[in-house]
């Protein structure tokens, strides 16, 4: 006998069982109407074999295997929440980066800041390059205004004159 | 019968195989006890100590924090930075992990050193300060935020009883001439610690800097980091905006290497400068020494260096008041450059002399050799030929004695003796005519003069050229003229008079800078006190523009009890030919006489 069969004629037994305590059940059921309670019956018997039909486990069992289900479905949903929370600490992390990179770019300015100061470029010139102030020693060139082709020609000033060669 | 055995065998062999029941029994009674025990603790501690557990959670995963927007930049006419920011970090002993005051004492005997406190005094601090979480230590610098976390690192007891929350700080690069107090110190002002501004630019242009504050609501895991599965509440900050200034950095440094080395030149006690552009009003350039760090503000302990004397003091002008009173008068038509008069050494007005400066009786003398001479009769007499309605009422054209509204904190609007005044005498008249009796604020006397100048318009001045956000402009301060005070034709006149004083030996000589004409007024006050003058001590100053046409810059100098001469004809006239030179140079303005050939170095 297969193991469905078996089932079959389990369910049997118990569909003649169930219509038995169904007819007991309809009969302490006077109180309602009579069509309601047929129709409840009616549904109890034709669920409780189909249901049955497939399965065939120990009580206990049945009830191990809904813990580890319900363990399962959990294990799923904290692994959920755990790549979520990865997730948010990376997020935390790049935006620590940006962060860091945003204070690098302040200090960054402030160094570029300190650097254009006229006090630090006025010491760099008097120690390191031993540059001296102008005070008078300096003179404006005049220079003719208009276009250079106005301009006289001649020698550059400044420079020497080109010798002819031999 | 064998055979029903082995049927028997056979169908017993055929059944699917099951698991004992009472294994299954078992199971589910140890999965149903250890059940009933994960509800019964999960009870205990959802239900019957919520309350505590809760409060718990609040205190410790429970994050409330503002965030702080970024204070908005400030930067010079030229780009430079005048103010930025960096993070610095706060130091926090949470009192959570700590079971007794022996817990506590042990945690600071060996953490206040590394923050440079006594452990004392920490001690103390922690126990008194309300809260759990306790700030010890503000802003610190990045080697002693590194010696927390080292120490945190080497006293794993200790990693979550010190926390560093970063911070923004206010920092102001550019330097003075000394290399120690900040540019433009009293002009820019400070941040402090909330972002809050103070004096300066940065108070009056706090609401546009400062930005708007945000805040977080989040719960946080033992890291400080917001969890995520909790939906985190908050308010982005909102970043300030940045300044641009019409300050130019270049000529602020000359003008405050200037100044301090007027100041110990002629052992002066203090002394202020402003140059001004009179065409537009924009301040150029705004010194006053000694200043201050304002990275060290809080070190300060004479909180007058904050103030800016060019807006929040006020002074009598002294001599350099006659270029009003001479521009007033020419443009009135009341004298003109060659009227002359007998200048006596004192004139006797409603019972009051005055007299001039050294009681020289100068004779015949034209208006433009009293003003060359600074000569107080000789402007009582411009004044009187005025007359005392017209007068004042120029005055007030000028903006004398009313705020100017520059975009600066604390502007005050000075003291005038009006004709409607409480207790006014017609010799206040006289001898606000030749700059005392009158209080005015630096800045009213720059922009009046830069009015005559600029050939007559008065200017709003102003500091700030541009507000940006996100680096577009949402804000421009254009030149905004007042109104036109006297017509071109007298402040040329004055300006002639006035070059004229300088190039022919009179008492601005020194101020003359070769190959530019320049148009310079010295000025010497006795310092005013209540109800009189100090006997001894003076304020010297120097007001002029250059080049006397077509000015570039209007310079002021004031420089305060100069001890190696009273007089601002040796002091400050000094130091302003010495800048203004330096300016004309800096900002490339071509002679317009021949410059003297210069002597070669031996």
């Amino acid at each position: 006998m297969t193991n469905r069969r078996r089932n079959h004629a389990q369910a049997a037994v118990i569909t003649r069982r169930s219509k038995g305590s169904a007819r007991a059940s309809l009969s302490s059921l006077r109180l309602l109407p009579g069509s309601v309670a047929s129709a409840a019956g009616q549904q109890v018997t034709s669920i409780k074999p189909t249901l049955l039909k497939y399965v065939d486990l120990h009580p206990a069992m049945a009830v191990l295997t809904a813990v580890a289900i319900i363990a399962l479905v959990c294990v799923i949903y904290l692994s959920q929440v755990t790549a979520v929370t990865n997730a948010n600490y990376k997020l935390q992390s790049l935006e620590s980066t940006h962060v860091d990179l945003q204070r690098a770019h302040d200090d960054l300015q402030l160094q570029i800041g300190r650097a254009q100061s006229q006090s630090v470029i006025e010491a760099k010139a008097r120690d390191k390059l031993k540059m001296v102030p102008l005070d008078n020693k300096y003179s404006y060139l005049p220079i003719a205004s208009g276009p250079l082709t106005s301009l006289p020609p001649g020698p550059t000033p400044g420079l020497p004159t080109p010798v002819a060669g031999p | 019968m064998a055979q029903t055995t082995l049927n028997q065998r056979a169908r017993q062999a055929a059944r699917p195989r099951r698991v004992d029941g009472w294994r299954l029994w078992a199971m589910l009674l140890f999965f149903t006890v250890f059940g009933m025990y994960n509800i019964f603790t999960v009870f205990k501690l959802q239900v019957l100590q919520h309350g505590d557990l809760s409060a718990k959670a609040e205190e410790r995963i429970k994050w409330k924090n503002t965030i702080l927007p970024r204070r908005g930049l400030i930067y010079d006419t030229r780009g430079q930075l005048l103010a930025g920011n960096t993070t610095r970090n706060d130091v926090y002993i949470d009192k959570t992990h700590m079971q007794d005051d022996e817990d506590l004492h042990a945690l600071v005997d060996l953490f206040a050193p590394e923050l440079g406190q006594e452990p004392g005094k920490m001690f103390t601090h922690l126990k008194e300060a309300p809260g759990l979480n306790i700030l010890v230590a503000s802003r610190v610098e990045d080697a002693i935020a590194d010696k927390v976390v080292e120490f945190r690192r080497s006293h794993r007891e200790y990693q979550y009883s010190i926390t560093l929350d970063p911070q923004p700080l206010r920092q102001y690069p550019a330097f003075g001439p000394d290399g120690k107090a900040g540019l433009a110190a009293s002009v820019l002002g400070f941040a402090d610690l909330n972002n809050q501004g103070q004096y300066g630019i940065e108070e009056y242009y706090n609401a546009k800097l400062a930005g708007e504050a945000g805040w977080i609501d989040a719960e946080r895991d033992s890291f400080g980091r917001p969890l995520a599965l909790e939906q985190a509440q908050m308010l982005p900050a909102v970043d300030g905006s940045d300044l641009t200034l019409t300050l130019d950095s270049g000529m602020q440094y000359l003008t405050e290497r200037e100044l301090k080395r007027s100041i110990d030149e002629f052992k002066a006690d203090s002394g202020y400068a402003m140059v001004q552009d009179p065409n537009t009003g924009a301040i150029l350039a705004m010194a006053n020494w000694p200043s201050f760090d304002p990275n060290l503000y809080s070190k300060v302990t004479d909180f007058n260096l904050f103030k800016n004397p060019f807006v929040n003091d006020v002074r009598e002008p002294g001599s350099t008041m006659k270029i009003l009173t001479y521009a007033s008068a020419i443009d009135a038509g009341a004298v003109m450059s060659t009227t002359s008069f007998y200048a006596n050494a004192c004139v006797t007005k409603y019972s009051a002399t005055f007299c001039n400066a050294t009681h020289t009786e100068w004779g015949n003398e034209t208006m433009a050799e009293g003003l060359g001479r600074s000569d107080n009769v000789a402007a009582i007499f411009a004044a009187d030929q005025l007359g005392e309605t017209s007068y004042f009422d120029y005055l007030t054209a000028f903006g004398i004695g009313r705020r100017t509204g520059v975009d600066m904190a604390g502007e005050v609007a000075g003291l005038v003796s009006w004709p409607t005044s409480d207790g006014y005498s017609p010799v206040d008249f006289y001898s606000t005519a030749f700059g005392q009796s009158a209080a005015t604020t630096p800045i009213q006397l720059v922009s009046a003069v830069s009015a005559v100048a600029n050939g007559g318009k008065l200017f709003k001045p102003y500091i700030v050229r541009e507000v940006k956000k996100d680096g577009q402009v949402v804000e421009e301060n254009k030149p905004k003229e007042v109104r036109q005070v006297v017509k071109p034709s007298a402040a040329r006149d004055i300006a002639d008079m006035l070059s004229h004083g300088v190039e022919s030996g009179m008492v601005a000589r020194f101020a003359a800078v070769p190959g530019y004409h320049v148009s310079v007024k010295t000025g010497t006050a006795q310092l005013a006190q209540a109800g009189g003058y100090l006997g001894d001590g003076s304020f010297a100053s120097a007001m002029g523009w250059a080049p006397s046409h077509g000015a570039k810059f209007t310079l002021y100098i004031g420089l305060m009890n100069p001890k190696t001469s009273q007089w601002g004809e040796n002091t400050s006239s000094v130091a302003w030919g010495r800048l203004a030179k330096e300016l004309l140079l800096y900002m490339k303005v071509q002679p317009t006489m021949p410059i003297p050939t210069p002597t070669p170095a031996p």
